[in-house]
């Protein structure tokens, strides 16, 4: 089948994240309808121009079914073929920008998300898989996304030893108790 | 390299003048002991950094990087494991040899239930295996659909999803795990559970249709619904209605009713989208997204505009009760919104509504952007055609918007409809050309001025007062670049070649021409000052009614500047075939109803013409023009003259079959091509000297013998999935057209291959493969025809051949399924949009045209009537300047 066909789960031809100059923070394209970088940055800057001024919510261009939201001073796209069915694709974005919300603390924006690029990869990779809506819970994306390694500087290296042996010390308590 | 961080020093400073050289340095801390895993994992983000901003990483590149990755497997770090995963994945389509981290990657779906990435090392699994591995992963694979976690689970039937296309046979054995998914607790595992059961099933219709009726109630994620929609829908557009089919509508309809937006919408939308469906399907649909259009929620509103919008182009008597809640909609402050409104009503609108209407438009028009403006003009266009009467009103709103500011695409758009209004309603034509006149004297775009000016030069000359326009074009010689100019030469020209009164006063306006700057102009004003001065060069100018058929001189011309050997002779412009400038206008406006209705069914939707250089001129270029070339280039069957028609392609086998068949008639002066498009399925064998053995099978005909096999070419080689055709020719003697069922076989040695290597066996055997009849009927013999004016055309031939024939068909259930047959069984194409009627409708008259083998023009009118208890009764009219065409037509039907 191919990858069109609303007959299959593939429903997302990509996801762009832009800044408010129109410039890419990231994007994914998941179909080779835009297969070279240039014919990319060509539709992205299209895409910024019909999108900047009107925060329409959602638009066809180009034959596509384009859903995108401004937040702050960053404009997240999620295109897809003209015959999948919007309100899904709407309902899919909420829950992205919820992720990104439980997952930023509530401050999608261009600075925060290059300071945490990680976590978006994983938050995306988390919602989509070659174009398959992998999940639409918010919390549940969130929750699968593992905080970074040393979360910066505000928990030292002796404090996380110490939560984690906690835990290993909960866990073996707890298994003890039911055997 | 990624230049567009550098100015800003509020980004993330790890992207600041990120290079990929630089990371690629770094990257050699993977192999550093201890791991620090804060620093990998910057790297890592980094590396998918420059992936998602389109960076090329070379196969020895993203090979050593991805094997120095490996090395972190040896962290405990949750976090930087799933960077890992997730950089292997991205880097797995670039790197070589990425199976070799298979067993790490088994390990950790292996591990404890608890682990958070083992969904993630299925993904990547799956991702980097190819189907060779694939058995050897199978056990892990299955068990991992059957998981307790939802998004193992999940992740293993996405992954089975993706992995499906690759090898089919392995992921259907899977389907007792995929059924037991769909039970999961998680709703985005029903999804996916439900996705994938259909993948495996859907070629076994019952079974789809056993699917559909257990999870059609009890299914929890309104995802899966849409998807159950979606298959509904699909079952009921291929299949006649039958029992099975009406349950299904009716589980379809109740989806209507869900409480659910999403379902709601997906349900209507299908209802929609069905081809046969009735205005009584359609009515609870419509009141559905009729609830959704005075939603507060965009979403709704767009996406019930949208549906309505399209059905508007089959269905425009559907949505006429919507047409009050779509006129708020012309407000809307989402502008493509706005656009779909407007362009539903223009199709919805009936003559009185347009005057209001076009107000509404005008006012709009300067809010929206260009691309939208566009679709409007085209609306617009369609419009006026369809009620010629309105043309003057319309042609006034064109010059108006003309006038205004704008792009060229744009302009394009209003100059194109203005054309074509010219060209459907002569009485326009002054109307209009002083519009143009008006524009070109202050045009900005060359390519226009050079258009208009040639139609002026075309056809100004035939209306009443001509040379109101000499002033105009001859502005345009003193005031223009050379391209203009010249283009201006020309038309002068024409004028002064056929209005004789003109003449003298025009060749004077010639000979200052001679003194221009540009060449080209000087040439041209020569050229032609020299057939002024001949009369005899002169008529033979203006009888001159043929030309080139520009597609084919356009391929043949880019063939022979692309071919080095071709290019060491002059390029042959005798083999390209001369068509007369009706045909060539018939042509013209044949393609454009043809992308009209391509837009109408795809992109008509989609608020622009999907660019129209990429899809829509592709797709236009004919498919018989295509056949032509390829038989062209095999001297046998160039050998047979010119082709004359070609049939749509007919399946003779089953699609999931081992070898699948269609064939393409193509009927030549004296000879029929049958072409047969042959595909082999089974990546394990391949068939050698295939050929096919076709066979009278029967014939209503006495005469039969006349048709003889002349010779077949056969394939050497039908390599797994690589399509190859196979000729087979009869010769045919020019007046003989008979109607024939044929039996074909498909002959072949096979020999068996390895789907891996692609080694081929040499030891095969000859094997045969029976294919369906094929059928060769009248319809076949029959060209397609494009007229504008079908009464005209009709009162052209007369009815000196007039034959009458009466027929009662039993079988037809509907007026509808009549039209169909008949259209398919005459081969002939149906004018006016008479091939559409209303469901309700008892009576109707097709209209049909066509031209007969040996280039014969043949008309038809249908008249049905259908009654329930009786079926349709058709009385078919045809005519035709040959009385032997008449009679063969009015026998086609049976």
């Amino acid at each position: 089948m191919d990858t069109h066909s609303p007959l299959s789960l593939y429903s997302v031809d990509a996801l762009i994240i832009l800044d408010s100059d129109g410039k890419r923070i990231l994007a994914k394209y998941f179909t080779q309808d835009y297969k070279s970088a240039r014919e990319q940055t060509d539709f992205e800057k299209q895409l910024f121009k019909q999108t900047k001024k009107l925060n329409n919510e959602l638009i066809m261009y180009e034959g596509k079914l384009v859903i995108y939201q401004n937040i702050v001073d960053v404009f997240i796209y999620v295109i897809a073929n003209q015959y999948q069915n919007e309100l899904m694709l709407c309902n899919f974005m909420t829950s992205f920008i919820d992720a990104l919300n439980i997952l930023l603390k509530n401050q999608v924006e261009k600075r925060v998300i290059m300071d945490n690029m990680d976590v978006v990869f994983l938050c995306i990779d988390e919602c989509l898989d070659e174009g398959i809506i992998l999940d639409n819970d918010a919390t549940q994306i969130s929750s699968r996304v593992s905080k970074k390694a040393n979360n910066g500087d505000t928990m030292n290296l002796s404090e996380q030893s110490f939560t984690q042996a906690f835990f290993n010390a909960r866990d073996q308590i707890a298994r003890s108790l039911l055997k | 390299m990624m230049m567009q961080k550098k100015d800003e020093d509020t980004d993330g400073d790890m992207f600041q003048r990120i290079d990929k050289s630089t990371v690629l340095q770094e990257a050699r801390a993977f192999n550093e002991y201890p791991i620090n895993p804060k620093k990998c994992q910057q790297i890592l983000t980094k590396i998918l950094y420059l992936l998602a901003h389109s960076e090329v990483f070379a196969t020895a590149e993203a090979t050593e990087t991805f094997f120095s990755i490996t090395k972190l497997f040896q962290s405990k770090d949750i976090s930087l494991r799933q960077m890992v995963y997730l950089t292997i994945k991205e880097l797995s389509s670039i790197a070589e040899d990425v199976i070799m981290v298979t067993s790490s990657l088994v390990k950790d779906i292996n591990s404890t239930s608890e682990t958070i990435y083992r969904a993630n090392a299925i993904r990547a699994l799956c991702k980097i295996t190819d189907s060779s591995m694939l058995q050897s992963i199978e056990r892990f694979l299955k068990q991992a659909i059957v998981d307790r976690n939802p998004s193992v689970s999940s992740a293993a039937l996405v992954s089975s999803h993706h992995l499906f296309n690759k090898n089919k046979e392995v992921v259907k054995r899977w389907i007792n795990e995929v059924q037991e998914a769909s039970n999961s607790r998680g709703l985005a595992t029903q999804y996916h559970a439900i996705g994938l059961m259909y993948l495996i099933k859907q070629h076994d219709r019952m079974a789809v249709i056993k699917m559909i009726q257990n999870y059609s109630s009890g299914l929890r994620s309104p995802y899966a619904y849409c998807m159950l929609v979606r298959y509904i829908a699909k079952i009921l557009d291929e299949e006649d209605i039958d029992g099975n089919a009406r349950g299904l509508y009716e589980i379809l309809e109740g989806f209507l009713r869900h409480k659910n937006d999403m379902i709601v919408y997906e349900a209507a939308r299908s209802i929609c989208n069905m081809k046969n469906v009735t205005s009584k399907e359609l009515y609870p649909a419509v009141s559905a997204l009729q609830l959704m259009l005075v939603s507060p929620k965009v979403p709704l509103r767009f996406a019930a505009i949208r549906t309505l919008n399209k059905l508007s182009l089959t269905h425009p008597q559907a949505i006429v009760s919507c047409n009050l809640d779509i006129e708020n909609l012309i407000t809307d402050s989402n502008r493509s919104i706005a656009t779909f409104a407007i362009t539903t009503l223009l199709k919805t609108g009936n003559e009185a509504s347009v005057d209001r209407l076009m107000k509404q438009i005008s006012g709009f028009m300067s809010e929206i952007a260009d691309e939208f403006k566009i679709i409007v003009v085209d609306a617009i266009r369609a419009l006026c055609l369809k009620f010629p009467q309105k043309q003057t009103m319309m042609l006034n709103f064109l010059a108006s918007i003309l006038r205004d500011e704008g792009g060229y695409e744009y302009k394009k758009a209003i100059v194109d409809a203005i054309f074509d209004i010219v060209q459907s309603i002569p009485e326009s034509r002054e109307f209009a050309f002083s519009y143009l006149c008006e524009f070109i004297e202050d045009c900005e775009f060359t390519k226009l001025s050079v258009r208009i000016l040639h139609l002026l030069g075309a056809e100004g000359p035939e209306v009443s007062q001509p040379s109101q326009y000499i002033r105009y074009i001859y502005n345009r010689i003193i005031l223009e670049n050379s391209t203009i100019r010249a283009a201006a030469t020309s038309a002068l020209a024409k004028f002064a070649i056929k209005i004789p009164e003109l003449r003298e006063r025009i060749k004077v306006l010639l000979n200052r021409c001679l003194e221009d700057v540009d060449d080209e102009v000087r040439d041209r004003a020569s050229l032609y000052l020299r057939i002024l001065d001949n009369e005899e060069l002169c008529q033979k100018y203006i009888v001159n009614e043929n030309t080139y058929s520009m597609n084919y001189l356009e391929s043949s011309l880019q063939e022979y500047i692309e071919d080095e050997t071709l290019r060491k002779t002059a390029f042959d412009i005798s083999k390209i075939p001369i068509i007369t400038k009706a045909q060539e206008k018939s042509e013209q406006l044949r393609i454009k109803t043809k992308t009209a209705g391509m837009l109408a069914s795809s992109a008509m939707n989609s608020a622009r013409e999907p660019s129209p250089k990429k899809s829509a001129m592709s797709e236009i270029i004919d498919p018989q023009q295509q056949y032509a070339m390829e038989m062209e280039a095999i001297p046998q069957l160039a050998a047979l003259g010119k082709l004359f028609t070609s049939s749509a392609l007919t399946p003779l086998t089953e699609l999931e079959t081992e070898y699948v068949v269609g064939c393409v008639k193509h009927i030549f002066q004296e000879a029929i091509v049958f072409q047969f498009n042959c595909r082999n399925t089974l990546n394990d064998s391949v068939l050698e000297n295939v050929s096919i053995v076709m066979d009278i099978a029967s014939q209503d005909d006495e005469n039969i013998d006349l048709l003889q096999p002349m010779f077949c070419i056969p394939c050497n080689q039908l390599l797994y999935d690589q399509p190859e055709k196979i000729y087979v020719v009869y010769k045919r003697p020019q007046q003989y057209t008979p109607s024939v069922t044929f039996s074909c076989l498909l002959k072949f040695i096979v020999k068996d291959c390895d789907p891996t290597t692609g080694d081929i066996d040499t030891e095969g055997y000859e094997d045969e493969y029976q294919l369906e009849d094929l059928d060769l009927s009248i319809g076949d013999y029959v060209a397609p025809a494009f007229i504008i004016n079908f009464q005209k055309a009709w009162d052209e031939i007369g009815d000196a051949n007039e034959v009458v024939e009466t027929y009662m068909l039993t079988a037809a259930t509907s007026l509808k399924k009549a039209i169909s047959s008949v259209v398919e069984m005459l081969g002939m194409t149906p004018c006016e949009n008479s091939d559409i009627v209303e469901d309700r409708a008892s009576t109707h008259a097709l209209l049909l045209t066509g031209t007969f083998v040996g280039g014969i023009p043949c008309i038809a009118r249908a008249r049905m009537i259908y009654e329930s208890s009786t079926g349709v009764t058709l009385e078919l009219t045809v005519r035709s300047p040959v009385r032997a065409v008449c009679e063969i037509l009015s026998n086609a039907i049976n």
